[in-house]
């Protein structure tokens, strides 16, 4: 150890504040080196010193002074634990109120769990309606669908046409306008093969023959 | 805590409130000298002392009596005197305070009323004094020390080697002629 280190240690070797091992190596140096002996009595000797002094430098109450201290600080109330903390400082009322906190905590983890359960079957069942209710409603429209290719009277509405709709859907007045008028005649033309002979049938909307 | 303070705490708090004083007897002295050398005053120490006191039954309830009841009423001391010397800048006054509290005998003229003891705190730090009070004067362990002042064993040995430093440097400055030592 160099005398650098064993002087920044001193102080503390005089109380054994220090680890064994450190006081040791300390102590070995200080052995060999008489400049960190010198240091180490002063310290030393300082420190006796300073602990005699004190030790004769003591001031004391004078005996009346003592008394009205003492009387006058007995005189005043011990202040009393917080009126809510005192029931937990016993141990029964503790583990009543733990026994009552996890059965609460135990029926509440139980109904949310048998409400999740008896949810989960609902929605099962909403979903199968569901998916029900689409399979009727997708082939209502396939039938109307194929209803509406066979109607020869069906309106010829581009897809332009479809967005106006749908975007003006409750104004029926923008639609006629925008919209091309409905079919309301149709016509059925017959060709002879042999003679060549046209014959052309019109037709209203409900099919009745228009001369 | 021995038996008889555990006894002694258990009186007051079932109302015998005249076992405080047999209670805290033994640290009157301990206490009044400790405030004393923080402060430099005799006056300001018995405020502490009287404050400390004060806490001491006010809170007995709060007291674990597992624990050491010193180390409790050393940490009331600590505390209120970290206080005391906080409040309106009353630190500078006490670090400051030419002390003639005591008349050092031979070989001092009347110049040097200083105590000896005073004079080499002078040159400590608030906690620094506090720390060599605790270990060197009233003789506590780091451990101990650590625990009342609440701070690390660390800080009190690097505080401790500190204040043994500046006390050594202050005495061989203010006292040579004390500085005799013999070899061992």
């Amino acid at each position: 150890m160099k005398c650098k280190k064993s002087r920044e240690l001193l102080p503390l070797i005089l109380g054994n504040e220090l680890p064994e091992r450190k006081i040791e190596k300390v102590r070995r140096h200080i052995e060999n080196c008489k400049n960190c002996k010198r240091e180490f009595l002063e310290y030393k000797s300082v420190l006796k010193k300073i602990k005699d002094i004190g030790r004769d430098e003591k001031v004391d109450w004078e005996e009346k002074e003592w008394k009205i201290l003492i009387d006058k600080i007995t005189s005043q109330n011990i202040e009393r634990k917080s009126s809510i903390l005192i029931p937990l400082e016993k141990p029964a009322f503790l583990a009543w109120t733990l026994v009552l906190l996890v059965s609460f905590a135990l029926i509440f983890v139980g109904r949310n769990f048998i409400n999740k359960r008896e949810i989960g079957i609902e929605r099962k069942n909403v979903v199968v309606s569901k998916l029900e209710k689409e399979e009727i409603r997708s082939s209502k429209k396939e039938e109307i669908a194929i209803l509406e290719e066979k109607n020869p009277f069906k309106p010829v509405v581009k897809a332009k046409q479809r967005k106006i709709i749908a975007k003006t859907k409750g104004q029926p007045e923008k639609m006629e306008k925008k919209m091309e008028p409905e079919q309301k005649i149709i016509s059925m033309t017959i060709v002879s093969r042999d003679t060549g002979l046209k014959i052309v049938w019109f037709f209203n909307k409900n099919f009745e023959w228009e001369e | 805590m021995n038996e008889n303070e555990k006894e002694l705490v258990e009186m007051i708090l079932n109302g015998n409130t005249e076992a405080f004083e047999r209670l805290v007897i033994p640290y009157r002295e301990s206490i009044l000298n400790l405030a004393y050398r923080i402060t430099g005053n005799v006056e300001d120490a018995k405020e502490i002392c009287q404050e400390t006191f004060l806490r001491a039954f006010k809170y007995l309830r709060k007291f674990d009596t597992r624990k050491s009841f010193k180390n409790w009423i050393f940490k009331i001391t600590m505390n209120v005197a970290k206080a005391y010397v906080n409040e309106s800048n009353k630190g500078k006054e006490i670090l400051n305070r030419t002390y003639v509290n005591k008349v050092i005998k031979d070989n001092h003229s009347p110049a040097e009323l200083k105590s000896i003891l005073m004079e080499c705190l002078d040159s400590l730090s608030i906690m620094e004094r506090k720390i060599f009070l605790l270990r060197d004067m009233e003789g506590l362990s780091v451990k101990e020390t650590a625990e009342i002042l609440g701070c690390s064993s660390i800080a009190v040995r690097v505080h401790l080697s500190s204040a043994r430093k500046k006390i050594k440097k202050r005495f061989q400055e203010k006292f040579p002629q004390w500085m005799g030592y013999h070899e061992v």
